[in-house]
């Protein structure tokens, strides 16, 4: 009798464990695919800054709303001039996952010229 | 005589309540553990599509970005007014397009009746209503841009283009969006 238990308690531990790798496979794949989607945001938002004048590239209150993109807290853009004629930019894309929150944050010069 | 009893003790079988317990445990674990695991293979199905659209989507996103900073000049535009293309000058090349693909669409144009298209690129120059499936396939399987909600989009303004790529197979659904502002401009 106690080694049938045992068997089974054993076969039952077993599956545990593999359901357990499987599902971290299946997140890591999701993680994956956040970032990248948040870097792709994260350069549109550039690529729109670079497309102003010089004189117009400044922070921007923090944007919660992509349509399309729900999942996204908030978009971030941080302009500091660091000399005259040169400007450091900064934009972050927020999300929450796995109860935490998860950034990623792209950065660039843009200088007048 | 002692032997024999000594004998009877030692191999002696399970009780019947033992059996039952067993036989009760037995297919209540397998059952659950079962169920678990086919939801478990179901998500791990869904998740290796995801992966696949991923990855393609991002293939595609790198392409046609690479191509549109590195243009010759200021070429930049939608193909004969049809929305939806890009044509543009390739850096030291033909004139190309950036199109949208359907076997089934009867003509090429702004109406995209069907569910799902292919995004190509093609020479300007072997690309005409006639000779619709001209080019090479980027992409596959998005979602038309006239779907309810609107999917798919690639967008001209005069200095960048946006692309938005909502890509469908089976029921899993990705999208990535981006703007790309050609250096030549």
């Amino acid at each position: 009798m106690i080694e049938v238990l045992i068997a089974i308690m054993l076969t039952a531990g077993g599956l545990m464990v593999l359901m357990q790798l499987m599902s971290v496979a299946i997140f890591a794949d999701s993680d994956l695919e956040y970032s990248l989607t948040a870097l792709n945001l994260a350069n549109e938002k550039l690529e729109e800054l670079k497309d102003n004048d010089y004189s117009s590239v400044a922070s921007l209150p923090p944007e919660t709303s992509i349509p399309g993109f729900s999942w996204v807290d908030d978009r971030v853009v941080t302009v500091n001039e660091v000399k005259t004629g040169l400007k450091d930019v900064q934009v972050e894309v927020r999300w929450t996952q796995k109860g935490g929150q998860q950034s990623i944050k792209v950065r660039t010069y843009i200088a007048d010229y | 005589m002692q032997a024999w009893e000594k004998t009877t003790v030692t191999n002696r079988g399970f009780t019947l309540i033992e059996m039952i317990i067993v036989l009760v445990l037995l297919p209540m674990l397998l059952g659950v553990s079962g169920s678990l695991f086919v939801v478990g293979l179901h998500a791990w199905d869904a998740g290796r599509t995801r992966m696949g659209i991923r990855e393609d989507v991002s293939y595609a996103m790198d392409e046609v970005v690479r191509d549109l900073k590195e243009m010759a000049n200021a070429s930049l535009g939608l193909y004969n007014s049809i929305e939806h293309t890009i044509q543009f000058d390739e850096k030291g090349g033909d004139t190309y397009v950036f199109y949208l693909y359907n076997a089934d669409d009867s003509s090429f144009d702004s109406t995209y009746s069907e569910s799902f298209y292919d995004l190509r690129k093609a020479a300007k120059s072997q690309l005409d209503a006639a000779n619709y499936a001209a080019g090479v396939p980027i992409l596959r399987d998005l979602v038309s841009p006239d779907a309810t909600p609107p999917a798919t989009a690639l967008t001209v303004d005069p200095n960048q283009v946006t692309l938005d790529y909502v890509v469908q197979r089976s029921d899993e659904i990705v999208r990535a969006r981006t703007k790309v502002r050609p250096r030549n401009l």
